[in-house]
Order: structure tokens, then sequence, then C-alpha cells
């Protein structure tokens, strides 16, 4: 075709094809849809804490070893609970009328869903390492300190591993749970910067 | 491949192809709505695909191809032997007059009536692509590509005749 090099020219030059409004409803189920799947695997966390709890201290009592046990369960079910409360917002957001600035504030939101625990990194893993030490402490008194050390060591950098097993297992979550919803919020955000300029 | 490192790749490719791959997904299917499914669909494909791209060919090759078999798979499972919509639309802004409107419209018509793999083809070529690139992001070869390209050329040229003289 003779003229094919001026269709060319045409067709790069031809406005942005125009993509389809937000479709609000459909992202507020889909966050609300995230909110339900996070709200009973947050049950079942909170459910297996609950139950530690109960039966260290009806099987220990007050000991030295429940103690440390609440202190451990206790640190963790406030994470859980930091966790929930931020999970929940992000499923309630509705789109009806979405501003850029409210988008890109729930991108935020979902990123911080792939290492939510940061900024409690360490609080949270001197609360575990502390629990386990003064468990082998009160356990291992008359045994000799060769080993002693060796328990103490292992209490403190277990929960360190602990946690690098629990961020590694919270990534994969995040980029089954969490990606596609940031990208459709991407792409919205991008049409609605694309709309007001 | 590391997660930011994956990120910028993204961001770097989507940045530089976005219009193309749109155009593409509009010469491809032609409703608006729909461009916008497959082109998520293809964004979510680049992403997962990512850590396996070792560079050995051009990004925009790799990416084309990504979007192409996206494309092709996309058809297969929607639209099952249902014909494409009118693509003709009033989509030309000020920037584009009347009668360029018309020319497009009536390319775009054009290229709806040719076969799946015919219709990306012939979109890559609009877009400036080389025989090679074409035969690289399709798998057929470069001779292919010129044979199957001058068939194409021919009857977009006959379809394109009709509807300006409103035989289509």
């Amino acid at each position: 075709m003779a003229e094919f090099e001026r269709l060319q020219e045409l067709w790069q030059q031809q406005p942005q094809p125009r993509m389809a409004p937000v479709d609000a409803e459909a992202l507020t189920r889909a966050l609300a849809k995230y909110g339900r799947r996070q709200d009973w695997i947050n049950a079942a966390k909170v459910s297996a804490i609950a139950a530690t709890m109960g039966w260290e201290l009806a099987h220990l009592g007050w000991s030295v070893w429940s103690l440390a046990g609440l202190a451990m369960a206790a640190a963790a079910g406030a994470l859980v609970a930091i966790d929930w409360q931020s999970q929940r917002v992000i499923s309630r957001l509705n789109f009806a009328e979405p501003s850029a600035a409210f988008v890109r504030t729930a991108i935020d939101r979902l990123m911080e869903q792939r290492e939510p625990f940061r900024k409690y990194y360490w609080p949270f893993l001197l609360v575990l390492a502390a629990s386990l030490n003064l468990m082998f402490w009160s356990t291992l008194g008359s045994q000799p300190a060769w080993w002693r050390y060796a328990w103490h060591f292992i209490g403190s950098a277990l929960p360190f591993a602990a946690y690098a097993v629990g961020r590694r297992l919270r990534i994969k979550r995040f980029e089954a749970e969490c990606r596609p919803l940031a990208d459709r919020l991407a792409s919205v955000l991008e049409a609605l910067e694309e709309h007001s300029q | 491949m590391n997660h930011s490192e994956r990120e910028r790749l993204f961001l770097e490719l989507f940045g530089a192809n976005k219009s193309r791959i749109q155009r593409l997904c509009y010469g491809y299917l032609g409703s608006a709505e729909e461009v916008e499914d497959l082109f998520q669909e293809i964004m979510t494909n680049v992403w997962n695909s990512l850590p396996a791209f070792r560079g050995e060919a051009r990004a925009s090759t790799w990416l084309y191809r990504i979007a192409m078999n996206t494309a092709l798979v996309y058809r297969k499972k929607r639209k099952r032997g249902e014909a494409l919509t009118d693509v003709a639309d009033e989509r030309g802004g000020p920037q584009q007059d009347l009668e360029q409107q018309e020319r497009l419209a009536a390319l775009r018509t054009a290229i709806a009536a040719l076969s799946d793999q015919d219709r990306l083809i012939v979109t890559l070529l609009l877009e400036g692509l080389s025989y090679r690139e074409i035969a690289d992001i399709t798998g057929i070869t470069a001779n292919y590509v010129g044979v199957k390209i001058s068939r194409i050329k021919q009857a977009l040229e006959d379809m394109m005749t009709e509807v300006s003289h409103g035989g289509i």
C-alpha cells in the first residue's frame, strides 16, 4: 500500500484510548473480600493465641514459664491487633468518588501490608528473646555453663530466625492478596491523574 | 532479581511502552472497556514474568511477545467465536481533523475484519516494528511475516476503499 507510511503516522498519533471510568463498586467489593479473608485469618490467630494463654495458665499456673509465655503471647496478640486494624481500614475504603490523594493513600496502606511490623521489629523481638531467655534461665540453673550458654544463644537467635521466616511468608501473601489490588489502584490513580491534567 | 529491582524495571517498561501497548490492545479489541481489561492482564503477566526476563531479547520485543500471547489467550477465553464489534468511534481530539478521524475509523474497521493473528501483526507493523522484530515476537519466520504483511496490506487497502465508498 503506497500510503501505508501515512497510515502508520496516523496510527501512532492517535489519541490515547479512553479508559473506562473507575468501577468503584467492583473495587470496593474486591477490598471488602480482601477484608473478609483477613478477618478469618486474624480470628484464627487470635483464637490460637488465646488458647495458648489459657493452656499456660491452666497447666503451668503463675510460674516463670507461664509468665514468659504470656508475655510472648501478649506481644504476638498486640501485633495481630495492629495488623487487623489496618486491614479493616483498607477493607472499608469506599471508592464511590475517589480523589488522586485518596487512592494514593489507599495504595500506601496496601503497600505497608508487605512488612507491617517493621516499626515494631525491635520491641517485639526483644520481648520474645527476653521471655525465652527467662524460661531457659529458670530451668537450666543446674546445667553446665556451656549448655546454658548454648540455650541462651538459641533463645536469643530463635525470634530473629522466626521473624525472617514469617516475613517471607508475609511477602508471599502480599503478592497473592495485596499486589493485584494495588495494581488496580495504581491504574485508577493513573487514570485520575491523566484526567486532572 | 530483588523486589526493588523488579519494581524499577517494571515501571521503566511501563513508562516506555504504555501507549504502544494500549494502542495494540485497542487495535486488537476495539472496545475501551475491554482494552482496560486486557491492558491490566498484560501488565499482570509482565510483572509475573519479570523474574524470568534475562535481557536476551530487547525489552520491548519481550514485552510485545507477552502482550501478544496474552491478547490471543484473552480473546480465546472471552470471545470464543464472537465477532468483534464495530470499532469506529469518536475518540479523535481537536488535534485530529475530521478526515483523519474518518481514515482512522476506516483503518480500525478494516483491522477488525482480519483474523486474530493478522490483527496483531498489522498493529505491530503500524507501530513501526521491522519484519525481523515482528517475526521475533510472533515466532514465525521473517519471510513468512513478509508474505503475510503483503497480503494484509492488500486486504486493508481493499477494505478501506470499500469503506470510503460506503461499502462497509
